[in-house]
């Protein structure tokens, strides 16, 4: 990443935070982010591990939307890159996490070149009735049915739609973000994103989606 | 498109700030229609499941791979000081340049045979040599010496001869009145210092060992070249002249000579056995002559 990328990220994040924008206050670290990422810098495994946890499950999510095959490898491999670049990285948070979903999305264009020029064989098709389950596969599913559902419904969004979506929602990230992340103009992305919730809407019908308390809406 | 047009498909039912506060999940206020689209979002910023938060090991894993070793590819001290490299000097995997490894050179193997060869010729030179002038050192050193012991054995007697009077028979005829050392008469005698060639070998021998005057060296060398002739070497002469001179000979008494005299070959022997020694049984301090033993 250039000092001009650098330099971007430091002011979107900046902005972001004055705009009070970065709205997933759910996993952000919060005014410690600083000290955190001081330290991670430093070599502390701890503070990384404590970045690690706030934003590998919105990465997993956003991967798992767009490239749901191979989502744990390229996220494993962003945050190789990220470790490799995190003592040179300078900003906030919301410019932590800008840097770390355009990573991220790199890494899947890089895979998705690769599996086009390489295509892989799929293996023999196994049903879901045929995957060995856990003891508490039923707990997990009926606790995770929400969160898997909306992915599973996110996917069948087309793709720049569920993109943009997936980095609002998942990565906190505004419209000025993704739209510069995306390599797009601002209303282009508000299109995609109104485009993308309103068939979002047509697949959702009246069934809608299990909510993690088990209320269908 | 323009963000104030609609989309394609209708009109826009949402409005931008209904829109905006959906995606950002903080404004509630949006239409009864989206709330559908609102759970929807809300699960996906829902908490981490327990499989996204699986891979945290291997991503420390990394972490300590990437960032502690990062660079030199090994240990590196962190600001605690903690230095979990140990530091190996460069030059300790080897200093000086390394052996070429794609061609292997044989060394031709060190012919130790065709050394020794030489070494055992040397050598055997070296003996041959050594052997040869041994050989030669020891002839004229013998052809040197002999005669001299027996100059001089043959001198002493002389000097002892005239007051010994010796008992033994090989003095007997010795016991004369003339004291000078004299040689036996012998055919051949006047020609002694001159034509060796027509001497017998005892003359020459007698000429060379105990010549009566000085003799020269040329003189000295003739003798010996034809001594060394007729003896079959010059390693030989000795040997051969010994059987000629054989001092206090009782022969010698029969020529009315004094003294130690010069007899032909070993049959002058006296009978007490005394031997050519060159003092003899004349060294008798009595001073008694054997013939008065007689």
């Amino acid at each position: 990443m250039s000092d001009k990328e650098w330099r971007f990220w430091g002011m979107m994040g900046k902005r972001l935070r004055g705009s009070g924008l970065c709205v997933d206050t759910q996993h952000v670290v919060g005014d410690d982010f600083a000290r955190v990422l001081a330290e991670a810098q430093g070599g502390s495994e701890d503070q990384f591990a404590i970045l690690w946890r706030d934003a590998n499950p919105a990465l997993l999510r956003y991967l798992r939307v767009l490239a749901p095959e191979n989502a744990e490898d390229i996220a494993a491999e962003t945050w190789m890159h990220v470790i490799r670049a995190l003592p040179r990285f300078v900003g906030d948070e919301a410019a932590w996490r800008a840097w770390l979903f355009t990573t991220a999305r790199r890494r899947l264009i890089d895979q998705a070149r690769l599996r086009k020029r390489h295509p892989a064989e799929p293996l023999d098709d196994v049903s879901a009735g045929d995957l060995p389950r856990s003891p508490d596969a039923e707990q997990l599913a009926l606790d995770n049915l929400a969160t898997e559902s909306a992915i599973a419904l996110l996917s069948r969004l087309p793709q720049p739609q569920a993109e943009v979506i997936m980095l609002r929602v998942v990565a906190g990230l505004d419209t000025e973000a993704v739209a510069t992340l995306l390599g797009k103009s601002p209303g282009n992305v508000r299109v995609m994103a109104h485009r993308g919730l309103k068939k979002l809407e047509s697949l959702l019908g009246p069934a809608g989606v299990a909510s993690r308390a088990g209320v269908t809406t | 498109m323009s963000d104030s047009l609609p989309p394609n498909d209708g009109p826009d039912p949402y409005e931008g700030q209904d829109l905006e506060g959906l995606l950002s999940g903080k404004d509630d206020s949006f239409p009864a229609g989206l709330r559908p689209v609102a759970q929807t979002l809300d699960a996906l910023r829902a908490a981490p499941m327990r499989a996204e938060l699986g891979g945290e090991a291997a991503a420390r894993a990394d972490f300590r791979r990437i960032m502690l070793g990062a660079g030199s590819g090994t240990w590196a001290s962190d600001d605690s000081g903690d230095a979990r490299t140990l530091i190996l000097p460069a030059e300790a995997a080897g200093v000086g340049p390394r052996p070429v490894q794609g061609k292997h050179r044989r060394r031709r193997p060190v012919r130790r045979g065709n050394w020794q060869a030489k070494a055992l010729a040397g050598v055997a030179a070296a003996a041959i040599v050594v052997v040869g002038v041994s050989a030669l050192t020891g002839t004229f050193s013998g052809s040197g010496s002999q005669p001299t012991q027996t100059g001089t054995s043959s001198s002493s007697a002389n000097a002892s001869s005239p007051s010994t009077a010796s008992n033994s028979k090989g003095v007997e005829g010795s016991a004369s009145a003339t004291h000078e050392p004299s040689h036996s008469s012998s055919p051949t005698a006047s020609k002694e210092s001159g034509d060796d060639t027509d001497a017998s070998p005892r003359e020459l021998c007698r000429e060379y060992y105990a010549p009566e005057g000085p003799v020269s060296q040329q003189e000295k060398f003739a003798r010996f070249q034809h001594l060394s002739d007729l003896a079959g070497g010059p390693g030989h002469v000795y040997p051969y002249c010994l059987q000629f001179l054989q001092p206090w000979d009782a022969g010698s008494a029969d020529q009315g000579n004094q003294g130690p005299h010069w007899v032909d070959g070993p049959s002058g022997h006296d009978g007490n056995g005394n031997q050519p020694n060159g003092r003899g049984p004349g060294k008798n301090d009595s001073g008694s002559e054997g013939q008065d033993q007689q």
